[in-house]
């Protein structure tokens, strides 16, 4: 048992939990980050591979952009999100409550 | 049993993991990043099949999965952006009806 | 189980439909089964396509095979891809504006350092990186699409401040969003004349003519993956100036 083999097993391992978390998170923050390690651990899958081109689209079209777009919706249907923007005196109240409920 | 086929076996799983996703999750944002974890589950297979003979990569499979990289990202921009907008036209709606 | 968008977005991950869940756990279950013992099967001698194309590469133009085989021997994918972009971005587009420029650039009074630093020296940074990916393409991992998508994370980055904006709408990025198509499309038929059919390129002018289709291509897809992120913060103003008017009404 070499050490590519390992690295490749953890790999493997790695990519399928965060594929199911990236779905099956709690919050939905949580899944968007997952799902953006995901696309950061294919990107390295893929060199390993020996796919250099498609790890270099990978890592800047799936991780980087696809998150970007990603929060970005999810900035869009969050609730309270107005409450955000208002003045300290609020936040201190609705930053409590909103670690509540994203964690 | 070549480190190509376990690679190839992973995309399936993921693949499987996704659809489980589709099906399965509630909100449609989860069903959006569902589809996308399927996405890479495919373009792993693909690409773990272009090497199965450990001496030769075959680069056709490459040009595919980057083909549909991009198409992935602009299906996913099409999807996100319907349900935004189906979540304004509900939130009005309900506005309204208090 | 499709008509319905939960609006707490922290509710249960899973719906408690049983019934739905048995189905798909069967048919994931029998495709991967199927799809295991066929990729078993296989015994690791087949080469694919890759002996035919490491053969035909100097009637390609570039030495890169990705390459060789997005642009030249199977360019029809590749221009459909661009076309299938650029009509998830006449979808996504926001409104219809000819009269503010391009570009603008507004002087913001609250400046993030950190921000505006990254903004001032990452983002040239990028842009010169990007071009040495296109013009590698070549002959080494790299090409239009890398190139276009580092450009767009760039504007990604310059789209996080309120300082840059960009009008998608105005002739000059209408222009430039059709560019890579039509210039596509123009070389691919004018090809037809003189070389009897459509995208076969002349062998004297093959990386010439993949090095201009691939320059416009990144211009476009930049353009269009930008368009894309900005199109959620374009609607976001909108829809706050539409929750004002209403509420002044």
């Amino acid at each position: 048992m070499n050490l590519v083999v390992i690295f490749d097993a953890l790999l493997i391992f790695s990519m399928l939990t965060l594929g199911w978390m990236s779905i099956f998170s709690l919050s939905l923050f949580r899944c968007i980050v997952f799902f953006v390690c995901l696309g950061l651990l294919a990107a390295i899958a893929w060199g390993q591979l020996g796919a250099f081109d498609v790890a270099i689209a990978e890592a800047a079209i799936g991780a980087g952009i696809t998150g970007a777009l990603l929060l970005a919706a999810w900035n869009r249907i969050r609730p309270h999100r107005t409450k955000a923007i208002e003045p300290n005196l609020t936040n201190a109240k609705t930053s409590q409550k909103d670690t509540k409920e994203h964690v | 049993m070549t480190s190509a086929l376990f690679y190839s076996m992973a995309g399936l799983a993921l693949f499987a993991i996704g659809f489980f996703g589709v099906v399965v999750a509630s909100h449609v944002m989860r069903k959006i990043l569902a589809l996308n974890v399927m996405g890479v589950g495919i373009f792993m297979f693909l690409i773990a099949l272009a090497k199965r003979n450990p001496l030769v990569v075959d680069p056709l499979p490459h040009a595919l999965v980057l083909t549909g990289i991009v198409i992935a990202v602009a299906g996913t921009a099409l999807a996100l952006n319907l349900m935004v907008r189906i979540h304004h036209i509900d939130q009005s709606s309900q506005e309204q009806s208090k | 189980m499709f008509n319905k968008l939960d609006i707490e977005y922290d509710g249960p991950p899973v719906d408690k439909s049983a019934l739905s869940l048995i189905a798909s756990v069967l048919v994931a279950g029998l495709l991967l089964a199927v799809t295991i013992t066929i990729v078993l099967s296989d015994k690791g001698h087949n080469t694919g396509l890759a002996t035919v194309i490491t053969q035909n590469i100097e009637l390609s133009g570039v030495t890169n095979p990705v390459t060789a085989v997005l642009l030249n021997f199977r360019a029809y994918d590749t221009l459909l891809e661009i076309a299938v972009l650029l009509v998830v971005v006449l979808a996504i587009l926001p409104t219809r504006d000819h009269h503010t420029p391009f570009f603008k650039r507004i002087e913001v009074n609250k400046q993030n350092l950190v921000l505006s630093a990254l903004q001032c020296w990452i983002a040239p940074a990028v842009v010169i990186f990007a071009g040495y990916l296109l013009w590698a393409g070549a002959h080494q991992p790299g090409g239009a699409f890398q190139a276009g998508a580092l450009l767009a994370g760039a504007s990604v980055l310059l789209f996080q401040s309120d300082t840059y904006q960009i009008n998608y709408t105005s002739p000059i990025a209408r222009v430039l969003l059709v560019l890579s198509l039509g210039v596509f499309i123009t070389i691919g038929t004018a090809l037809i004349w003189f070389e009897g059919s459509l995208l076969t390129y002349p062998l004297a002018f093959s990386g010439l003519l993949i090095l201009l289709i691939e320059t416009c291509a990144t211009v476009s897809i930049t353009l269009a993956l930008a368009s894309l992120y900005s199109s959620f913060i374009a609607n976001e103003n909108l829809s706050i100036t539409d929750n004002k008017h209403r509420t002044i009404e």
